[in-house]
């Protein structure tokens, strides 16, 4: 096996943070100097990564769902697995339907990443961010079409979490091991 | 007398210096930095041993970087072999001074002629001289061998590479114990490449390390030269650009250009990937996505290309500017696509290449004749067309464990991908070959396993020693067509080992006990209670369904799996199982993480004990261990012994072009 689990009380502590990000009612109850989401998270739509494209896949490129293009733009709402990664860019996470270990060193772009992975962009001050196993549930604003990335890939699906959101789920985080 | 002789020559000498000109090294002159092809001569100033090799009429460029003196330029250079001036046809030279990687003096030049070839068996010496600007010459000189063919044997009319990548003797070994079992000692059956006749051991070094990767690793097979980490056909060189670097003519454009032979390329993984693209694109950057599938299809004139399968469709579609367009899942970009300098394309005949995102290549295989197929069901239907081209995946294919589970119906991982039918490497190989065979001069056919070496660097034994069932499964369907075709030659290899991993033992705990430990944490729980060595490991036997794969590899006193160039790790034995049940639920509350059965929320974040790596990072490295060949077939006598991943070149082009005398295993 290849991850790094935290203990069951991290764990229980990721979900309640998970959820505070997304339930006011619990905002606050595990860590003092959390503030309370914003009144904006409220207004986010759940989305599943099932319902980005037509699945399965037809013969040629992924097809973007109505329900995909219309949320654009708009606040969503999206539970997935950190993909874990060795060199991952800076203030960016992927987030995918399954949890998967990435082999930067010697597999590059020919890599096990789902055509759903969500590039998700935060705000963390220029560092990287610390992997972090099990289900998360992240909010921000959605971005379809093809753009550019840091490490070299090209994005179909983004999301973008404010300073405060940034902030919330960072702080939630343990820190890599200082010896890697 | 003495006296004014010696006057005479301290004034020669004082003037010398006045003018800056004498061969005295305070004083400056223009140097030759690097001289291509390699070699130890130029190097060391030794003659051995001997690093560039090439087959009589192998095409291959001559390069050189000359640093001129401060102030000036290099004006013009010449290459010579065996003291003779190389006549070049127009355009098939260059002398490029900018694009230039960082850190070289102003002026510094790159000079090249390009394809050069020799028909003669034996060492050559190779010299290039270079003119400055104020006259100076600057002159170095290497070595290179073109190995002769001996004629008047049966050739090997057919040539297929089955490569394990990442496939040491551990892994053979691990698949044999899981795929056969063993009793009192004895196998009960052999891995497919186990009954290959003649076995060697492959030397892996790349160019600049012990240790190799993918693009070397298969390279060095392919056209008989070393090649740095990260590089595929061709030799280093001082320019930022990574397709212009000098070229090495792959078996496949040889065998294409002199016989007429087709190229056969199947891979589990991304088709761009190294081990795939190493069999006919020229790169110096293994991760160039964009051009490297584009020189596939824009050099097939070359290469002979004629099935090219596995994954990776997201480089074949095209890549418009424009948002919310381009959300097909391209993942074309300007950045690793290739536009090739006009040397390379006069003289090897090249597609000049275009920075070209927009690009359908899917279409543009189409109108070059090839069938498409996006899935099995596709691939079936297609009967036996000319030329195939099959991209079943996004990226890399699934592993054989997630094809394997969609079809036994206990799986859903295929469908989270969005590709729920994709085929096995065995029905990939059976369909190539039949596809290659339409080809009465016959093919060169590369067959890869790609994820025996991408689960080993995740150390996930469960899903590496699968990849290895199903890679042997592939073996077999080529040692059937072999039966049938025996004019055809075999070879089973890898490029390099993966991971260090080796057989410790097996489990004196029951699968049962093994998953009543997760979370145990501990060495005393899940270590010392658990690894049976010596005699307690005894032999793991391992039910095989109908479909050819273990109905669990969870089985009771499992086969145990350690890993000598392992990153750290939290160690279960248990096989790291992906969720049955999508995460498409909506998270609730503070409700625990029990989505799905079985607790494996705990079960993926892998409560082992702690394994210390002996590397750091995540991932398994690379090993430097030499690695088993095991060949079949027309030619197989010669792949015995310890051998160069490089020599592989020589013994295949001696079969293809001379032919085999006097082997027993012959028909």
């Amino acid at each position: 096996m290849h991850a790094f689990p935290p203990p069951r009380a991290k764990l229980i502590r990721l979900l309640l943070i998970a959820s505070a990000l997304s339930c006011p009612c619990l905002a606050g109850a595990h860590d003092a100097g959390q503030q309370a989401p914003s009144a904006s998270t409220q207004d986010a739509t759940d989305l599943k990564f099932r319902d980005f494209f037509k699945m399965p896949v037809g013969p040629r490129g992924l097809q973007p769902t109505e329900k995909l293009l219309g949320l654009n733009g708009k606040r969503v709402r999206i539970l997935g697995y950190m993909a874990k990664q060795e060199q991952p860019a800076a203030g960016t996470l992927l987030l995918t339907p399954l949890p998967l270990t990435m082999g930067d060193a010697d597999e590059g772009l020919a890599d096990d990443l789902p055509a759903t992975a969500v590039f998700v962009h935060l705000e963390s001050g220029g560092r990287s961010v610390p992997y972090v196993p099990g289900l998360i549930k992240l909010s921000g604003v959605l971005s379809v079409g093809g753009q550019d990335e840091a490490d070299g890939r090209v994005s179909t699906v983004r999301l973008t979490m404010d300073a405060a959101a940034s902030d919330a789920f960072l702080r939630s985080l343990p820190q890599r091991q200082a010896s890697k | 007398m003495p006296n004014r002789i010696y006057a005479r020559k301290s004034l020669t000498l004082m003037i010398a210096a006045a003018l800056g000109t004498t061969a005295c090294a305070s004083f400056a002159a223009p140097t030759v930095s690097r001289l291509t092809p390699p070699s130890e001569l130029f190097a060391s100033g030794n003659a051995a041993p001997v690093i560039a090799r090439f087959l009589p009429g192998q095409r291959f460029d001559l390069q050189a970087t000359i640093r001129p003196d401060a102030g000036t330029t290099i004006t013009g250079f010449q290459f010579a072999i065996d003291g003779k001036v190389v006549s070049a046809a127009p355009g098939t030279t260059s002398m490029v001074a900018t694009g230039l990687v960082s850190g070289l003096p102003a002026g510094t030049a790159v000079v090249s002629q390009r394809a050069y070839s020799s028909k003669r068996p034996g060492m050559h010496t190779l010299t290039v001289t270079a003119t400055q600007s104020d006259g100076q010459i600057a002159s170095a000189t290497g070595n290179f061998e073109v190995v002769g063919i001996a004629e008047g044997g049966r050739v090997a009319k057919n040539i297929i590479i089955l490569l394990g990548d990442g496939m040491g003797a551990t892994q053979r070994t691990a698949a044999r114990i899981m795929a056969k079992g063993y009793a009192q000692g004895k196998a009960k059956g052999l891995l497919a490449m186990d009954t290959f006749p003649y076995t060697g051991m492959v030397m892996t070094a790349s160019l600049n390390s012990i240790v190799t990767d993918s693009a070397p690793g298969m390279a060095n097979y392919v056209n008989g030269n070393k090649a740095n980490n990260n590089q595929e056909g061709v030799f280093p060189d001082d320019t930022a650009d990574a397709f212009d670097n000098p070229r090495v003519e792959y078996l496949s454009e040889y065998l294409h250009r002199i016989q007429g032979k087709s190229l056969g390329i199947v891979t589990t993984a991304d088709v761009f990937d190294a081990t795939p693209a190493a069999n006919a694109v020229h790169t110096a950057n293994r991760g160039n996505g964009t051009g490297i599938v584009d020189q596939y299809l824009d050099d097939r004139g070359l290469t002979g290309l004629t099935v090219l399968m596995g994954g990776g469709r997201k480089w074949f579609l095209a890549n418009p500017t424009a948002v919310p367009q381009g959300a097909n899942g391209s993942a074309r970009k300007a950045s690793s696509d290739y536009v090739l300098p006009g040397d390379i394309v006069a003289a090897w005949g090249a597609a000049p290449g275009a920075k070209d995102v927009g690009r359908d290549v899917i279409g543009d295989f189409q109108a070059a004749g090839f069938s498409y197929a996006a899935d099995k069901a596709d691939m079936d239907a297609a009967g036996v067309p000319d030329k195939l081209l099959g991209l079943f995946s996004y990226s890399n294919m699934n592993v054989a464990l997630d094809k394997i589970g969609k079809r036994r119906g206990t799986s859903t991982v295929v469908d989270d991908y969005g590709f729920p039918d994709q085929p096995m490497l065995d029905e990939m190989t059976d369909k190539a070959l039949q596809v290659l065979a339409k080809n009465p001069k016959g093919f060169v056919a590369m067959i890869e396993g790609a994820s025996i070496d991408k689960q080993a660097h995740l150390m996930d034994s469960d899903r590496w020693i699968e990849e290895t069932m199903e890679f042997d499964r592939a073996v077999q369907v080529a040692k059937d067509f072999a039966s049938k075709h025996p004019d055809t030659l075999v070879i089973v290899t890898a490029d390099h080992e993966c991971a260090g991993a080796t057989i410790i033992g097996a489990s004196t705990k029951t699968n049962a006990d093994l998953q009543a430990l997760l979370g145990n944490g501990t060495t005393a729980g899940q270590r010392d209670a658990v690894v049976g060595t010596y005699d307690a490991a005894k032999f793991p036997n391992y039910t095989i369904s109908a479909d050819g794969y273990p109905v669990t590899t969870d089985i009771d006193h499992k086969m145990l799996i350690g890993y000598g160039a392992n990153a750290d790790r939290y160690e279960t034995w248990v096989a790291n199982e992906q969720p049955t049940q999508d995460t498409q639920q909506p998270f609730a509350g503070t409700a625990p993480l029990n989505t799905y059965p079985a607790d494996p929320g705990v079960r993926n974040s892998a409560t082992g004990f702690h394994v210390t790596g002996q590397i750091g990072g995540d991932q398994a490295a690379h090993s430097a261990s030499d690695i088993p060949l095991s060949a079949y077939g027309r030619g197989a006598s010669f792949f015995t012994g310890v051998m160069d991943n490089t020599d592989v070149f020589f013994k295949m082009g001696q079969a293809a072009i001379g032919g085999v005398r006097h082997d027993s295993n012959d028909d």
